[in-house]
């Protein structure tokens, strides 16, 4: 058996062992102690931020405070003895434009050290020494003091005896100081063996683990985040579009009608109507569904091309796990698994030589549909104000976005940057997009909006694309203008082909630093999806559901929205149970039993349970 | 005789003209006139101010708008800049703008019907009028007998709602052929006075085109405009000044200094732009000294290109900024000291305290 490390991308390092009021680990020096801020047992205001876990290995506090500071992060600690230790920092200018605004301080027993930290003009995550501290006790009580409110942000801390010691700093032997610092287990726990690991709780997971589980499959769905719906959630605040009423199967949907909590545009203030709590009662009322949330997959065993297990990482505790599994499905919007697992995949725009589709460009590129941090504020009794902001992108009267709130077309990514590799960079430009802008509006644009405030902005980006997984068919324009219907047709989709490109206007005042986006709807008539872009063409035991599934950079162009995307997960989760119930792979489904899953797609039984092939699989799963 | 009945509505009329005008606009003159599709007339007048400046152009225009064969009769008086840019309008006594039935506009109408003419690259200007409306959708009048198609959903927020033919026709009235031929004729009036007034208006339009018509000789005479522009309020105005700025304006030793003083209050975005131009001259001592000065404010991306601009003018530094220069060896982002370390090293500088800098940094 093959056990692939995470080996993705540039900044490679894992994470430090996480130690509240537990006996403080020793590494390269007998008298040193690594503190993971995520561990940290209060939070205070501060996030826990794991967007960039795919790049850094480890998430990291966040005071995301919209300009005005956030209450401390406060945890315990126990020293392993008394005596002068050397802090050491680990953080990043997240706007060194020229010294960004996300200064903290770290507070040993109630006094604050006399170093600020957040603002040193350097873009790089890096160790930054912070002076010593005397510990006369061994029970230590730590705490970061936001200053500002400004999205600073805080890795880790170290302390040492050792005056010489410095941390390193390259990211290899980062990597490997704090797996010898820590001792990371190369056997996580046992989190459980699946018919179906869903990996990813969007919408297109958390239909796809419901489909599966109401089926009678062992389900685990695996999200990475506090709560299900991604972005759909509260945290993004993405509404739901494409149809469920045009479906060529008329049944398909029905779980996607459950999840919705009604329309409330986008980026609505108030985030309960996203419906968070619908989503995770409708998935805690599943017995067949065990539901880890705050964990990221970052791992992947595989054999003979097919994987065996997914291993996650808690985000806050850093505590590891293994998820065996028959089937998987990768409903991480990345297409992680995939990935991690050896599958075939794609990135940015096909050549229009290559797909022979009229829309897609003459020659291939790394275009990408960018990612969205939407904004929000609300009208209020008294006259507020904002900071100047000379670190955040700069207006004036001649070009600034005059609106209280954000759609869709505040947006970043489009080429120039990566939405995987640099996801932390793209919201870090978002937010200096709203920040400029909403400090010109509060300053310069007094009488309009002298009574507005600031009610909320997303610190997690909504991703529109990042990776396809390649399937047995690729989605195509013509399939979709032509209408075609294949025999294995499945999920219906009906948005227009939507591809987003960055505002003219906008792209005059900041070329290659675009945040406004512009479309132009193309219109289709109601087509079909083969149920063959919904699994890995060459990773047999995988299923797709949602951005990341098989199709061209053109088509994704209207398969991408969350209804449909849903609808992928319901039938990912009614394949999977046709899988399972033949002991055959998704191929073997198209191949085998089409007719039979069809059958299913026509007409899907809620209620499986009592069903001989259910209770065996049950029996088997015990 | 004239009675006092008869002067009222000249006073009137008089004040309404002066309060559009504004209270310092004196004279004003025919400058050219326009035909509607319509075959209507429209003339456009050059308003001068108190110091018999061109200040604006004005037009008072009668124009029907017909809508399902009933036409209603649009009476308003519209104001643009010297270059055509729309500024405002107003209605005119006895003529309220209205809508849909004659329902008369509200405060927020007229907000919305402001912000769709200042627009110029409105949907207006890309759709005929009959796309606008929705021929399957018909609203039934109470006041006449007649029905009209409801706005289309895509271009409701380019159009006034229940008034989609006063705002298709004002919109094309204001961002049409007037629009481009002021241009022209304030062209035909162009001379040094006016183009002193727009670089001193602080509109980035008039600044814009003030700009563009600056020969290599003009940009230095104008100097002192030009830096009131670049450390203006507008970064986009300062962005495209030091854009254009000519060589010879970074080479002359007095602007060049003004030039590195100015770098401090500039934007993180015209601090770069600045950087690069300098990148392009030799800079003089005074010049490196005060950009040295400023380097603790500096990013690392500006910091890198700073030191380069030390190795190209290595033979221009003075030893205070060498005194300066070894500060960053003992900054507290320890990316900057080693940096600066490796750029101090590389020139190998004769002066003493930089030498021991050097040596201190070695040691720890």
């Amino acid at each position: 058996m093959k056990r692939l490390p995470f080996t993705l991308l540039l900044l490679v390092c894992t994470e430090l062992l996480f130690l509240q009021k537990a006996n403080a680990q020793k590494g390269g020096s007998e008298s040193t102690v690594f503190i993971e801020t995520e561990s940290f047992s209060e939070k205070g205001g501060w996030k826990i931020d794991q967007q960039a876990f795919d790049v850094m290995g480890s998430s990291y506090l966040l005071a995301h405070g919209m300009g005005r500071p956030v209450a401390d992060a406060t945890t315990e600690v126990i020293f392993p003895g008394e005596g002068t230790y050397h802090l050491w920092v680990r953080t990043k200018d997240w706007a060194p434009y020229p010294k960004g605004p996300g200064e903290f301080k770290v507070r040993v027993n109630d006094t604050p050290l006399e170093q600020v930290f957040g603002s040193s003009g350097s873009e790089g995550w890096q160790w930054y020494y912070g002076g010593t501290t005397k510990i006369v006790d061994t029970r230590v009580k730590l705490a970061l003091e936001d200053m500002t409110g400004f999205d600073g942000r805080c890795d880790a801390l170290l302390f040492t005896k050792d005056k010489n010691f410095t941390p390193p700093q390259e990211n290899d032997d980062l990597l490997a100081f704090r797996k010898k610092m820590l001792g990371l287990t190369d056997t996580p726990k046992d989190a459980g063996h699946y018919d179906l690991v869903v990996v990813g709780g969007g919408i297109a997971g958390t239909c796809a683990a419901i489909s599966g589980a109401r089926m009678g499959l062992q389900v685990a769905l695996i999200q990475n985040r506090p709560v299900l719906g991604g972005n759909n959630s509260s945290e993004v605040r993405v509404h739901l579009m494409g149809d469920v009423d045009k479906n060529y199967y008329n049944k398909l949907g029905r779980i996607v009608r459950e999840l919705d909590n009604g329309d409330p545009g986008n980026g609505n203030p108030d985030g309960d109507r996203y419906g968070d709590k619908r989503k995770l009662s409708i998935v805690t009322a599943e017995e067949n569904i065990s539901l880890f949330l705050n964990t990221h997959v970052d791992q992947v065993e595989t054999k003979d091309n097919k994987i065996v297990a997914v291993i996650g990482r808690n985000i806050a505790t850093n505590q590891e796990y293994r998820f065996s599994g028959e089937l998987f499905s990768d409903c991480t919007g990345d297409g992680t698994v995939g990935f991690l697992a050896g599958a075939d995949y794609r990135t940015g725009r096909e050549s229009q030589e290559e797909t022979g589709e009229p829309l897609a460009p003459e020659e291939s590129d790394d275009f990408t549909l960018g990612t969205s941090n939407l904004w929000a504020s609300v009208e209020t009794d008294s006259v507020t104000t904002f900071p100047e902001t000379p670190w955040a992108l700069q207006f004036s009267d001649e070009y600034h976005i005059d609106e209280h709130k954000a759609d869709w077309q505040w947006e970043t990514g489009f080429g120039n940057f990566n939405t995987i590799t640099e996801a932390e960079e793209i919201r870090d430009h978002n937010l200096r997009a709203v920040y400029g802008n909403w400090s010109y509006l509060k300053n310069e644009k007094k009488e309009k909006y002298k009574n507005h405030e600031l009610a909320w902005v997303a610190y997690i980006g909504g991703k529109r694309e990042s990776r396809r997984l390649l399937g047995d068919h690729i989605l195509t324009q013509m399939d979709i203008q032509d209408g075609k219907m294949y025999p294995d047709a499945t999920v219906t989709a009906t948005w227009t082909i939507d591809l987003h490109f960055p505002d003219k206007e906008n792209s005059q005042y900041f070329p290659g630093e675009e945040f406004f986006a512009a479309t132009k709807h193309i219109r289709v008539k109601p087509y079909t999806i083969p149920y063959r872009s919904l699994y890995s063409r060459n990773i047999e035991n995988l299923f797709m559901a949602g951005r990341d599934i098989s199709t061209t950079h053109v088509a994704f162009g209207s398969t991408r929205v969350m209804r449909t995307c849903g609808m992928m997960g319901e039938t990912v989760g009614y394949a999977a149970y046709v899988a399972r119930k033949h002991n055959t792979n998704p191929r073997g489904v198209y191949q085998q039993h089409l007719d039979e899953f069809i059958g299913i797609l026509e007409n899907p039984s809620m209620d499986l349970q009592s069903q001989p092939i259910n209770q065996e699989l049950k029996r088997e799963n015990e | 005789m004239i009675s006092t009945k008869d002067i009222w509505p000249i006073v009137t009329l008089l004040m309404l003209l002066f309060s559009f005008a504004g209270k310092d606009t004196v004279r004003r003159e025919k400058a050219f006139e326009v035909y509607t599709s319509d075959s209507i007339r429209i003339d456009v007048e050059l308003v001068y101010n108190a110091d018999n400046e061109p200040h604006h152009y004005f037009s008072h225009v009668r124009t029907p708008v017909c809508e399902d064969g009933l036409c209603d009769l649009l009476v308003i008086d519209l104001q643009w800049d010297l270059l055509g840019n729309f500024q405002r309008y107003e209605t005119v006594t006895g003529r309220p703008l209205t809508k849909f039935d004659h329902e008369p506009f509200t405060e927020d109408d007229h907000l919305k019907l402001q912000k769709i003419l200042t627009d110029s690259r409105s949907l207006l200007g890309e759709n005929q009028l009959d796309d606008l409306i929705d021929e399957g959708t018909k609203k039934v009048s109470e006041e006449v007998d007649a029905v009209t198609g409801a706005t289309k959903k895509a271009v409701q927020k380019a159009v006034v709602s229940g008034a989609v033919y006063s705002t298709y026709v004002l919109w094309h009235i204001v961002q049409g052929e007037i629009a481009e031929r002021i241009p022209e004729h304030t062209q035909s009036i162009w001379n040094e006075d006016l183009l002193k007034d727009f670089l001193r208006s602080g509109n980035y339009h008039y600044q814009y085109h003030a700009l563009d018509q600056l020969s290599t000789e003009q940009y230095i005479d104008y100097m002192p405009e030009i830096l009131r522009m670049i450390d203006g309020e507008s970064v986009f105005v300062s962005l495209y000044t030091l854009n254009h700025l000519p060589a010879q304006a970074l080479e002359n030793e007095q602007w060049q200094l003004a030039l590195a003083q100015s770098y401090q209050d500039l934007s993180y975005r015209c601090q770069n732009k600045l950087l690069e131009r300098f990148e392009e001259v030799e800079l003089g001592g005074q010049s490196m000294e005060i950009l040295t000065s400023a380097t603790k404010t500096m990013n690392e991306s500006q910091l890198e290109t700073m030191l380069g601009l030390f190795q190209k003018n290595k033979a221009s530094l003075t030893d205070e900024t060498i005194r300066l220069l070894t500060g960053l060896l003992t900054h507290d982002n320890p990316v900057y000291a080693e940096k600066g370390y490796q750029a101090i090293k590389a020139m190998a500088p004769k002066n003493k305290a930089a030498r021991k800098a050097i040596k201190d940094y070695e040691k720890n």
